[in-house]
Order: structure tokens, then C-alpha cells, then sequence
């Protein structure tokens, strides 16, 4: 699949082809190797990526601990709370692989709004979609377990324990 | 209607008189349930909400409240763009004004005020991204303090 085949997949079969190409043409194109940092926890995030090629791994880490989020492959995206409304990242990204990913930063929005607001609702509808899909996963995957009389939180046969599924839970969605 | 709202201040002032006029304004009494928790989503009465005048409870099973709405705050956005059923109870803590837009409605701007729609769009997901970072930072808190009480009143009350 290229970018537009991507980009068409995240934000639906409503949006044209006319539609799909303004958003894939503002959007920069990142690389890395290997082993090289997309985002770093703690540090402010103002963008959007649409990982096309390649393999990347979310973490949080400290005290001595790293603790892996999930795996993201291509067609996912990352940084879509910051696009919206930037902030310090919850977690860093490194690339299990080379990758590629498009890159939309926050600063674009106003002139997106202003000159093709058709295409720039068909992709605030896919992160809409997304952001509330997590938040009912994440509310979920806590509540639930309440309600059972048990606080483990996430898959009980997933390796790590309950901590570890919680914080899947939080910062996950991509797997 | 909107005035002085601030997460309606980016809207140019013809689009936030257009939005008024597309949102239906109604008084509920104390104890209305807008939304119950279980219920499957997409049905004919889901709606986004902006409460305009007293409090709203927003409730999970075993009567926890998990947030109280006032004036500004949105709810109904999570039932109208998924398909999960509805994922807490929304109960009138006091009489409420709410403004209320229906999905018709939704599809009338999508269609004919692109540019309203979109500013739209982006002020739903950016009340999302502040509920969802609301709710992270009540869990990590309580993970943090090590404290299985807290823990326990966290998870309730997400």
C-alpha cells in the first residue's frame, strides 16, 4: 500500500480521492533506522504521524524499568491527542525497524480549517473515533474488574501482571 | 446561547448564531437520566449535549460519581461515534439547561456548513483528548501512591 492508500484506510471511504491527496500533501515525510526515537516521553508533542512503512515500539520507562505498550505497524496512528491539542507525550516511540511516517503538526490546523474544511473534518472524525475508543477501553478495562471484586486490570493471562495491563490499557490501541 | 462558553470561542460569531439555531435548547428537572449506562449506542435518542445552566452526574454502576458537568462541559459524544454501548449514566444533579443536537442535525452541517462542521469536529475531539487525559492521570496517580485504597476508589470512579 503507498501513503494515499494509508490515508484513505484512517479516514474513510467517504473521503475522495481529492480529499485524500490535500491531506497526504501536507504532511512531511519522516525516516529512522532502527533503534532511532520518533517520540521521547516528557517532551512536548505537537503532531500527528501515519506510520506507512516499518515496525515501531511504544514504551514508558523509569526507575530502572521499561515497560512495553505494544507494537505499531504501519497504517496506525500516533500523536493524534497532540495534533488536537498539543502537549508533553505520555510515552516514547522507537522504531523496532527502518521506518517511514507522515508527519501533520498542530500548526497547520488553522489553514486546514480555513481551506478545505471537508477534508479536515473526514480526519478530526477519524481521531475523534479513535481518542473515543480509547477512552471507553480504558474505563472498561478498569472498571470491569471492580465490578468482580478483583482490581487486576487488562488481560489476567497477559504476561507482566496487572500494572503492566493497566498501563496497555491506558496508552494502548494500537495492537 | 453559547456566549462566553469558552470552548465555543473559536467559532466566528455567524457560525456560533448558526449553531444556535441548529441545537435545541430544553429544560430538564432534577433527576432526568439523559444517558444510561449499558445501553446500546446509536439508538434514535443519541445526542451530543452541552449543558448551558446546572449540574449534570455522571455516574458507573454502584452510583460512583465519576464527574459532575456544568456549565460548557459536553457529554454524548463517545455513544454518538461509537459503537459501544453507552459507558456511564448521565443524571440531572440539579434542574438543567442543556442544548442538545441530534444526529440529523450533525449530518445537515456535515453537509452544508463544511467549514462550521469541521471547527465542530475539532472541538469534540479535543474535549475527548481532555477527558481521556483526565482519566489516565486518576489512574497513574493512584498507581503511583502505591495506596490499594486509592487504586480502589480510582478504578470506581473511572
Amino acid at each position: 500500500m503507498n501513503e494515499l492508500d494509508w490515508m484513505r484506510e484512517k479516514v474513510g471511504r467517504q473521503a475522495t480521492d481529492s480529499e485524500v491527496r490535500y491531506l497526504v500533501s501536507l504532511m512531511e515525510r519522516v525516516e529512522g533506522d532502527a533503534g532511532s526515537k520518533l517520540v521521547s516521553r516528557g517532551t512536548w508533542g505537537d503532531s500527528l504521524y501515519l506510520l506507512v512503512d516499518g515496525r515501531l515500539r511504544a514504551f514508558v520507562s523509569g526507575a530502572g524499568r521499561r515497560l512495553e505498550l505494544g507494537t505499531i505497524q504501519p497504517g496506525n496512528w500516533i500523536g493524534e491527542m497532540h495534533f488536537v491539542d498539543p502537549g508533553p507525550s505520555s510515552a516514547s516511540v522507537e522504531a523496532e525497524t527502518p521506518f517511514v511516517a507522515l508527519r501533520l503538526r498542530n500548526e497547520l490546523l488553522d489553514t486546514m480549517l480555513r481551506d478545505n474544511p471537508t477534508a479536515t473534518s473526514q480526519l478530526l472524525r477519524s481521531i475523534v473515533r479513535q481518542v473515543a475508543d480509547r477512552l471507553v477501553r480504558t474505563g472498561a478495562g478498569a472498571v470491569e474488574r471492580v465490578g468482580e471484586g478483583d482490581f487486576r486490570v487488562g488481560d489476567p493471562d497477559e504476561p507482566g501482571g496487572w500494572l503492566e495491563g493497566l498501563f496497555r490499557w491506558m496508552f494502548g490501541g494500537w495492537r | 446561547m453559547f456566549l462566553g462558553i469558552e470552548s465555543f470561542s473559536d467559532f466566528p460569531k455567524a457560525e456560533r448564531e448558526l449553531l444556535e439555531d441548529v441545537f435545541v435548547r430544553e429544560r430538564f428537572p432534577r433527576g432526568h437520566v439523559f444517558v444510561r449506562e449499558g445501553d446500546l449506542a446509536r439508538s434514535s435518542r443519541d445526542a451530543i449535549c452541552v449543558v448551558l445552566e446546572g449540574e449534570v452526574a455522571v455516574t458507573r454502576a454502584g452510583g460512583a460519581v465519576r464527574a459532575v458537568l456544568v456549565r460548557g462541559d459536553l457529554f454524548g459524544i463517545v455513544s454518538m461515534c461509537t459503537e459501544h454501548p453507552r459507558s456511564a449514566t448521565c443524571t440531572a444533579a440539579t434542574d438543567v439547561t442543556v442544548a442538545h443536537l441530534d444526529k440529523p442535525a450533525i449530518t445537515y452541517l456535515r453537509s452544508e456548513h463544511t467549514a462550521l462542521a469541521a471547527r465542530f469536529e475539532l472541538l469534540l475531539a479535543r474535549q475527548l483528548v481532555r477527558d481521556l487525559r483526565a482519566l489516565t492521570r486518576v489512574l497513574c496517580d493512584a498507581v503511583e501512591s502505591g495506596d490499594s485504597g486509592a487504586l480502589m476508589t480510582a478504578f470506581r470512579a473511572v
